[in-house]
């Protein structure tokens, strides 16, 4: 479909004995916002790690706007996964201005995203000295390094102030209305119901409900996903 | 490829590991030229001859003393950490994972990091080279075996890209940089066992033993120091083929490899 920014085609990945994607399907339209929930150890981070390819799934495909080689694909992808990694001894500048490099971007595509993070003032400050809300902004800002067409953020307010919170999420809704997909994971449902229009759960590798966002989303989380204590 | 290149050196300048490398570089260099001058004027004997009587004092000289402090030990460590840091050490801090969440390859990244890496222990040679040169030419003297000197500095570019080539296969198997430099070390320490052995042998009329010889990868290593009329094509062969051997194992495991 020409529409679908991204495309999650019954991927199946197991690690050992142990089933972690069990013929995964999912379709992201172009300029949504999409939450994937699913309580700790459900799949999410192995769902996000097979679409960025960071490992291989046993079977099945993903296609990023039409796209399906591993590395090509990630042309027009913005990603952070979980607790974001640093070079500790660079600056913050610095260590966007290897991932701009990685990412065959200009330089100059690092100011801008700084800036729409809060983090110009301490730009060129290593990266040692940042809190853990300013290493998931700086995440943040390297994520979205040169506006990219698709964002997948993996839990990004993690560690992050109640304003830190709301800052992110008012920057994903103004990327959205600018036309760019994002893909969001988190088990935060208050944030994912005032982000997201549609929302996939997962539970022990299964999508396992698939919705718009309404009031029952909480009920419907609860009754869908399987409890671990107890 | 040149950017990446380029933002790995400048992460590699800002490495702590690498800048310890730079200044122990120029650090051994120092060393050796205050050795050597003060033996040379010294009345210290060996063997009842006066220590300025069986050795030369020179610039070039100093250079070649130099080359041997490097290539003992230190810049093996050095290196092997270096490499370690940027494949297996990156790789279980996640911050590979970073740089592969961008449209690049694996062998892409695996070759910008072989490269500035490489390029990096040039200008660490470098450094090493002029202090040692530089410092000693006009306190020593200049006449002395320059040509040789040349050649154990050019081919000391090989070595360091073989002991490199060691670092990235061993980072495909380890996970922390102290494992690469362990295995590293052990690597090159049952090498040197082998040779020893191979050697005696070889002493003692089995010639396989010297063929053999010639082609482990220590003999390979140790190319820089076998200029002369010791020179054997051999040793660049075996290096040649130990270098290619090893980059393509490490290439064929982090392709395949899950990147946490």
């Amino acid at each position: 479909m020409a529409s679908d920014a991204l495309v999650i085609n019954a991927i199946t990945r197991r690690f050992g004995n142990r089933l972690a994607l069990d013929s995964l399907n999912l379709a992201v339209d172009e300029a949504e916002i999409y939450g994937f929930l699913g309580p700790n150890g459900a799949g999410k981070t192995t769902a996000i790690r097979c679409i960025l390819g960071l490992i291989s799934p046993d079977s099945g495909t993903v296609s990023i706007f039409g796209n399906t080689d591993p590395v090509s694909r990630l042309v027009s992808v913005g990603a952070m996964v979980e607790t974001p990694a640093f070079h500790e001894f660079l600056s913050g500048r610095d260590n966007l201005g290897l991932s701009a490099a990685y990412g065959q971007m200009d330089p100059s595509v690092i100011a801008p995203a700084m800036e729409r993070v809060g983090l110009h003032d301490r730009a060129d400050d290593l990266v040692s000295t940042y809190s853990l809300g300013m290493r998931q902004r700086l995440g943040l800002a390297r994520a979205i390094l040169g506006d990219p067409r698709l964002l997948i953020l993996d839990e990004p307010t993690n560690g992050m102030d109640p304003r830190g919170m709301k800052d992110v999420r008012e920057l994903l809704v103004k990327m959205a209305a600018q036309g760019t997909t994002v893909f969001i994971s988190s088990h935060l449902l208050a944030e994912v119901a005032q982000l997201c229009s549609r929302v996939g759960i997962l539970d022990r590798g299964v999508l396992v409900h698939e919705s718009t966002v309404d009031a029952g989303l909480e009920d419907t989380y609860l009754s869908m996903t399987r409890g671990g204590i107890g | 490829m040149k950017r990446l290149i380029l933002a790995e050196m400048v992460v590699l300048f800002r490495r702590p590991t690498a800048r310890a490398m730079l200044a122990v570089s120029a650090g051994l260099a120092f060393v050796v030229v205050f050795v050597l001058g003060g033996l040379q004027g010294s009345s210290v004997q060996f063997n009842g001859k006066p220590i300025p009587e069986i050795m030369s004092f020179s610039g070039p000289d100093a250079g070649l003393w130099a080359l041997q402090l490097r290539h003992f030990f230190v810049m093996p460590l050095f290196l092997l950490t270096l490499a370690g840091q940027s494949v297996a050490g990156e790789r279980s801090s996640h911050l590979m994972r970073e740089q592969l969440v961008r449209p690049v390859s694996r062998h892409q990244m695996l070759l910008a990091k072989l490269i500035s890496l490489w390029l990096f222990s040039v200008v660490a040679l470098a450094v090493g080279g002029l202090v040692s040169v530089g410092l000693a030419s006009p306190w020593l003297g200049v006449e002395g075996p320059w040509s040789q000197w040349m050649a154990g500095f050019g081919l000391s570019v090989l070595t360091d890209l073989g002991v490199l080539a060691l670092g990235f296969v061993l980072s495909s198997f380890f996970r922390s940089t102290a494992g690469v430099v362990i295995a590293g070390l052990m690597v090159l320490g049952v090498d040197w066992g082998a040779r020893l052995g191979l050697s005696a042998l070889g002493f003692l009329g089995i010639k396989s033993a010297v063929g053999l010889n010639e082609f482990m990868l220590g003999t390979g290593l140790n190319l820089w120091s076998s200029v002369g009329p010791d020179w054997r094509w051999s040793s660049l062969v075996a290096l040649g083929l130990w270098v290619a051997a090893m980059l393509s194992v490490a290439r064929f495991r982090l392709n395949r490899l899950d990147v946490p």
